[in-house]
């Protein structure tokens, strides 16, 4: 159980940060699934985000401020 | 039938925000920050809420129709993954230093933490100027979308008041308790509402591929990002503007809100995805706005697609949902500057910290009335576009964002640091500001793409550690990071 606020979850970010720069793909104009591939694309990272960020609530939650709550 | 719907829908409002009203405890501590018992659904709504604005609903539409899908990534999916991190290390640990010294605004922490009123004032100054164009985006919104809904038979100013009035009533009357449950009701209507429409409006294409292969053969510039130089700087120095949201008063009111830390789980988790509910339809809508409509169009581009494409039911849905966007962001706004001339000047300066809890919410209750009547009467004389408004206001907050995360996390930053990157803040703002009114379209530093958050908010970052390196360390700072 983390005993201060974890760092690990800045990594996500700069990852999550890297994978938003598609920059491969900026030019693309292919439709998917009747939606711009770079809409698509940041859709996705949405969804990717809110599973990192579930796992960072599961794995990395600052426990002593609800510690500090509870007293 | 427009009227009588929205009608129907402030109506519902006012009964919500009523409802907040029987729990109400008359403390200064109930009144700003509901007596920190909101949970994590409201948490999560209200968060949402008061983030997104009228320029989500009609200026990111308008957007999107002038420049093409490209707004989804510089405003929706950047603050997707951006502002969940926000709330993670900066809404929980200024949580629990709110409840630990029992602090209503962020400019308490300010003063407290680096032992500095002066710096709390200069603070609050730079705050208060930022926060007046932000709220004049939701009430010069209101009354540009009852004219554009209307067809001009009803008037600008009345929308505006409309607006003011309602949020007058509810926040006047409950508080942060009675403005959490309406934003939480008014964040679910504008999302039915951006969703109905897109289905509806879609429909009319033959669905969303038929849409936009339609648009691309049109338009095909507006279903890439672009990848120049340009489009390079634009899209980076755009990751700085969700950042914003760390320095706003009225979500460090929502942060203090919270019942338990925990509460916080919710928000971080969900936000992302219903950032692109939200964004989605809007930007999507926005871009076969280009199909029908040549621009320049007269009035906010997803209003014109409404009527012309659906009935007056949908048209009165669509300002009702325009005006929860607007109401869920203005009831936080002005009940945030509340709470700081209530705190900050009057209780800090006027009384000596002794204010009595009825004499608090008065004071609240007071500035909130006279924050929505300068706005009101400033909107009546306001041109610039609404997203204007907003990215020049979300620039200087951006700016001040190294300020808090030197607060909380930072044993060794100290007050003239932190005063250096305000000042950085304020000299940097106007310069960008200033060269922006002689700049022929969208204005970035140089012509280059680069837009001017993305060289405050490094500036002010670099300016708080080099500062706060050469001058003696601040003493007495361990109960802002140790446990008891």
């Amino acid at each position: 159980m983390p005993r201060q606020t974890q760092l690990w979850p800045l990594g996500v970010l700069l990852v999550l940060l890297i994978l938003f720069f598609n920059f491969w793909m900026w030019d693309r104009d292919a439709l998917v699934l009747g939606l711009p591939i770079n809409l698509l694309y940041h859709m996705g990272l949405c969804v990717v985000a809110t599973l990192a960020m579930a796992v960072i609530v599961r794995r990395a939650w600052p426990h002593h401020l609800d510690e500090e709550d509870s007293e | 039938m427009i009227m009588v719907v929205v009608a129907i829908y402030l109506g519902l409002v006012l009964i919500v925000g009523a409802m907040g009203h029987r729990l109400f405890r008359a403390t200064g501590e109930d009144y700003f920050v509901a007596s920190r018992s909101i949970g994590p659904v409201v948490l999560l709504m209200t968060l949402l809420g008061t983030n997104l604005t009228a320029f989500t609903m009609l200026g990111a539409s308008g957007e999107a129709y002038r420049q093409g899908v490209v707004v989804f990534g510089l405003m929706g999916a950047s603050s997707a993954i951006v502002i969940p991190f926000l709330f993670y290390y900066l809404g929980t640990k200024s949580w629990w230093l709110g409840k630990r010294f029992s602090y209503l605004t962020q400019i308490q922490l300010i003063r407290d933490r680096y032992t500095s009123p002066a710096l709390g004032t200069l603070l609050f100054v730079v705050v208060v100027l930022l926060m007046l164009p932000y709220i004049l985006i939701g009430v010069k919104g209101g009354g540009d979308a009852l004219v554009a809904i209307t067809r001009g038979d009803w008037p600008s100013w009345a929308g505006s008041l409309l607006v003011c009035g309602v949020t007058f009533l509810y926040v006047t009357y409950g508080g942060m308790r009675s403005t959490a449950w309406a934003n939480t009701f008014q964040t679910t209507v504008f999302i039915l509402v951006g969703l109905v429409a897109y289905l509806v409006i879609m429909d009319h294409y033959g669905g969303i591929g038929k849409a936009m292969t339609t648009l691309r053969d049109a338009h095909p510039e507006f279903v890439v990002f672009g990848s120049d130089s340009y489009a390079t700087l634009k899209m980076l120095s755009y990751q700085m503007l969700p950042m914003s949201v760390a320095a706003f008063p009225h979500i460090y009111g929502h942060w203090l809100s919270a019942r338990t830390a925990r509460s916080f789980q919710t928000p971080i988790v969900f936000y992302p995805i219903c950032i692109a509910a939200v964004w989605v339809p809007s930007v999507t809508l926005g871009m076969v706005g280009r199909i029908d409509f040549t621009a320049p169009v007269n009035g906010p581009i997803l209003i014109e697609l409404i009527l012309a494409h659906t009935g007056g039911v949908l048209a009165g849905c669509l300002a009702a949902g325009v005006f929860a966007a607007i109401m869920s962001s203005l009831d936080s706004q002005t009940l945030a500057l509340g709470a700081m001339f209530t705190e900050d000047i009057v209780r800090f300066y006027g009384f000596d910290d002794q204010l009595s809890e009825k004499q608090q919410v008065l004071f609240g209750r007071v500035f909130v009335a006279a924050f929505l009547a300068l706005a009101f009467v400033a909107s009546l004389f306001t041109t610039r576009s609404i997203f204007e408004l907003g990215t020049w206001s979300l620039t200087g907050f951006a700016g001040l964002v190294p300020v808090f995360v030197g607060a909380l996390y930072w044993k060794r930053s100290t007050k003239q640091g932190a005063a250096a990157a305000i000042l950085s803040v304020i000299g940097l703002w106007i310069f960008f500001f200033a060269d922006s009114l002689t700049a022929d379209g969208a204005y970035s530093v140089g012509g280059t793409g680069l837009i001017p958050a993305g060289v405050i908010v490094p500036v002010s970052a670099l300016l708080l550690v080099l500062v706060s390196l050469a001058t003696n360390p601040p003493r007495d700072t361990d109960r802002f990071f140790a446990r008891r």
